[in-house]
């Protein structure tokens, strides 16, 4: 556990946006399967977060050095 | 000998050790086959113990949907941070330099901040081995027992895994050396997309998901990664040209 923490902690570190997303995606996703009985649902929540975490946390690199560039 | 337990143990032992297989090369390939050797001995050490230990009733005392969440996260945090890291290189929102060179400063810098042992053993390497060997061990070791007591058949099932196993580890040594040849980036490019499908794939499992067409997911979760890949990386090259032929203009303007 302690492991499972320091790797979040450096991923939180290396980009928040992404592991945020990432967990608001697992979150959703064990809530829906384990409380809302739809564990279909769930597998899709976890395959689309995957997706929307990485291109939020790639999105906003670019944005970034789009403004560094057009300064 | 019964031949139906035999093949039925052999071919899920087989598929177990085929996903860790596919974990370790990739990380040994990265990280060097030292640290994820020690990682892949040190989980088959403590699943033989524990086998000769408790025997059967081990299906019964550790409960798989723990080690899922905790192993799926682990992955899946660790892939997901190199695959990102892989697509800003690409795309060349990061500079390409000499991973090997990356990867002696990320040592050194993990020796000096007690990431990694003054032996030199890298962690991530010696985790992702150890815990990917032990998730599938157990599931493997699960579905012999399984097969064993349902056939009452024990010895067969036994037989099954262990020629599984040898046809695993002759794969393994065999795929080694061509995996060497493929270039560092584009390895922890694969590393990232594998790490991050296995690690979405047990976390799902953890959580009771219904994965569709169950472990063949792990596959188009990867295919997914590897389209939304491409697709990111060919949209931020078209969106930094124009950005990048500016400054080589304004380069040569003041020369």
């Amino acid at each position: 556990m302690k492991k499972i923490l320091s790797t979040l902690w450096g991923l939180l570190f290396d980009d928040a946006r992404l592991a945020v997303t990432l967990l608001i995606a697992l979150s959703i996703a064990a809530i829906v399967s384990l409380v809302g009985h739809m564990p279909t649902l769930g597998a899709i929540v976890i395959w689309l977060g995957l997706i929307v975490a990485l291109f939020i946390s790639i999105e906003h690199q670019l944005t970034s050095k789009l403004r560094k560039a057009g300064k | 000998m019964n031949l139906y337990a035999m093949f039925a143990s052999f071919l899920g032992t087989a598929v177990e050790f085929v996903e860790a297989l596919t974990i370790v090369l990739a990380v040994g390939a990265v990280r060097g086959w030292k640290n994820a050797m020690s990682g892949t001995i040190a989980a088959i050490v403590i699943l033989a113990a524990l086998v000769i230990i408790v025997g059967t009733p081990l299906m019964n005392i550790i409960q798989i949907l723990w080690v899922q969440i905790v192993v799926g996260l682990f992955m899946l945090l660790f892939g997901i941070r190199w695959l990102r890291k892989a697509i800003l290189r690409y795309s060349g929102l990061k500079a390409i330099h000499d991973e090997a060179e990356s990867f002696k400063e990320e040592m050194e810098r993990q020796t000096r901040s007690g990431y990694a042992s003054a032996k030199g053993i890298d962690r991530f390497a010696f985790m992702t081995t150890f815990s990917i060997t032990m998730l599938e061990g157990l599931e493997a070791i699960f579905i012999v027992i399984t097969i064993g007591l349902s056939s009452q058949r024990m010895g067969s099932a036994v037989t099954g895994a262990i020629i599984a196993t040898v046809a695993v580890v002759l794969a393994g040594i065999l795929l080694r050396k061509p995996l060497v040849k493929i270039p560092e980036n584009t390895l922890k490019f694969i590393v990232g997309i594998m790490l991050t499908s296995f690690g979405a794939f047990w976390i799902g499992e953890g959580f009771s998901v219904e994965w569709p067409q169950e472990d063949v997911s792990i596959l188009y979760l990867a295919i997914t990664l590897l389209l939304f890949s491409w697709i990111v990386v060919k949209r931020i090259k078209s969106k930094l040209a124009p950005t990048a032929a500016q400054q080589s203009n304004t380069k040569a303007g003041a020369v």
